[in-house]
């Protein structure tokens, strides 16, 4: 006696498969984008000179890394209608998702930005750059490239935290597995399927990080 | 007019001191330039020559507007550093390098020299990089163009950071020790170069300890001591009566050996 695989059986849900994970995909890219712009935002907040910038980017940072993502995407989700906001749950989770990874965001962008000597300042000055003009063609880029390999580590980490847009009603591909788990009742193969996708998934996001990592390393 | 106007500068930082009575940091005033006058005219080179910590450098970066000045003025062709919105200008007509160079670490030499240009005075990328080529030519890197800034020894970065200067145009470059940092060969290979440049009419405004380089190519040389004006002399007149006649000149020749 011994388990037999069946895969077979799955094969009628594979374009549900599919949908599943072009679903993670869009959560995860719409997510990324969210939480790359406001890391740099917390981040210039949090090195600002104005008191109430800083503190406002501390306690966003602070409240998203010691609270669950679950409760968090509830609090959106269950919490804005409260308010009269309805959303769909795809935007919610998006966004939801953006927002929790902004503070791992935040944190590496931080420590390029810290990275930066005066020197730098000094030499676009000297050319002639304000202020700002040094902030976006000196400062920014180097301190991104530095946060660079952090970064892709946070973003590899926002791909699988979005299995857990599931509980809102998303059918992405952690959605789909519980849906079709319950149809077929091959939990064992299904999950299996779930547990190589994400290893494909954070693999291809690495891939491609270390692609674009050759391509922009940096030596201070 | 001339074309930098120093004028009754003073200029003085606060700087944080231990004492040891009270067991405390004070903060103290700290003046290194008093009073201060010079004028540089768009001619030739002029070297700062003087012993550490009278404000060579100072002067250079007050110059510039990287320092804010106390009281005084100093006009850059006829524009106040006082005044925030001609800061961007006075940098584009003074250019400047430093002892220790900075090459933007995310760009390689060619994007090194055409970032400014492009960003700040609206050339193309062709235009830049024409400008570019015939400026590493000139400097003898044009192989680098392609290279990042560790791959380059101090010298060439140092050369690459000239360049760069002169990408803008300016009318004048304040070059504050750029070859103190280097071993007896580059700082040869930056000099000559600065030589070069001085024989194309490039003015000039250089604090340097390299007398050999000052006796060749200086017109004008100015000797600071304790943030004054202590001599300011045609080069001639400067190696051959002030070095007899005036004892701190003499003494302080004599200490960095010349
Ligand atoms: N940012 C600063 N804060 C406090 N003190 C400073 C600062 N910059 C310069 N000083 C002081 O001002 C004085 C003049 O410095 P400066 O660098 O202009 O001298 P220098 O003539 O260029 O000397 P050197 O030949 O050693 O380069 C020194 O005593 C120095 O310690
Ligand atoms: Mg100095």
């Amino acid at each position: 006696m011994g388990y037999q695989l069946n895969f077979r059986v799955l094969s009628q849900y594979s374009d549900l498969f599919l949908s599943g994970i072009v679903l993670t995909g869009k959560i995860s890219l719409g997510a990324m984008v969210i939480s790359f712009i406001l890391g740099i935002v917390l981040a210039i907040m949090r090195q600002s000179k104005n008191k109430i910038a800083r503190r406002i980017a501390g306690l966003w940072v602070e409240v998203l890394r010691n609270t669950p993502f679950l409760i968090q995407l509830f609090f959106f989700y269950y919490g804005l209608p409260q308010f009269g906001i309805y959303v769909d749950a795809l935007t919610v989770g998006i966004v939801a998702l953006g927002i929790n990874a902004s503070a791992p965001n935040c944190e590496v962008i931080r420590s390029g930005l810290l990275a930066i000597k005066t020197g730098y300042y000094e030499a676009s000055a000297a050319l002639g750059f304000s202020k700002l003009q040094n902030f976006l063609f000196v400062v920014l880029p180097i301190s991104l490239r530095l946060a660079f390999k952090p970064l892709t580590s946070n973003f590899v980490n926002l791909v699988l935290t979005s299995s857990v847009c599931y509980s809102i009603t998303l059918m992405e591909i952690m959605g789909v597995a519980k849906t079709v788990s319950a149809r077929s009742n091959r939990p064992f193969e299904i999950y299996l399927i779930l547990l190589i996708s994400y290893t494909l998934f954070t693999y291809a996001v690495s891939f491609i990080a270390k692609a674009i990592d050759k391509r922009i390393e940096i030596r201070l | 007019m001339a074309m930098i106007e120093v004028k009754n500068v003073t200029k003085s930082f606060q700087i944080q001191s231990f004492d040891e009575s009270t067991k405390k940091y004070i903060k103290t005033k700290l003046t290194v330039l008093q009073d201060f006058s010079v004028d540089f005219d768009q001619q030739g080179v002029t070297v700062l020559i003087g012993p550490s910590g009278t404000g060579k450098s100072t002067l250079l970066r007050c110059i510039n507007g990287l320092e804010t000045i106390d009281e005084g003025d100093i006009l850059v062709d006829g524009m106040s550093v006082r005044d925030k919105h001609k800061l961007k200008n006075i940098r584009l007509t003074c250019g400047m390098v430093f002892q220790q160079t900075v090459l933007f670490p995310h760009l390689n030499v060619m994007q090194n020299l055409t970032l400014g240009p492009r960003k700040l005075l609206g050339m193309s990328m062709a235009q830049a990089t024409d400008k570019a080529k015939h400026l590493l030519n000139k400097v003898g890197l044009i192989s680098k163009e392609k290279a990042r800034h560790f791959e380059l020894s101090g010298g060439e970065q140092q050369r690459i950071a000239i360049a760069r200067a002169l990408m803008m145009d300016p009318k004048a470059l304040l070059l504050d020790e750029i070859t103190s940092a280097l071993d007896p060969e580059m700082t040869s290979e930056v000099l000559h170069i600065l030589e070069d440049l001085a024989a194309d009419g490039v003015c000039m405004i250089a604090v340097t300890h390299e007398m050999v380089f000052a006796r060749h190519v200086a017109r004008r040389i100015i000797f600071m001591d304790k943030g004054a004006v202590a001599v300011d002399a045609d080069k001639d007149e400067f190696f051959t009566v002030h070095r007899k006649e005036n004892e701190r000149v003499a003494s302080f020749l004599k200490f960095i050996g010349e």
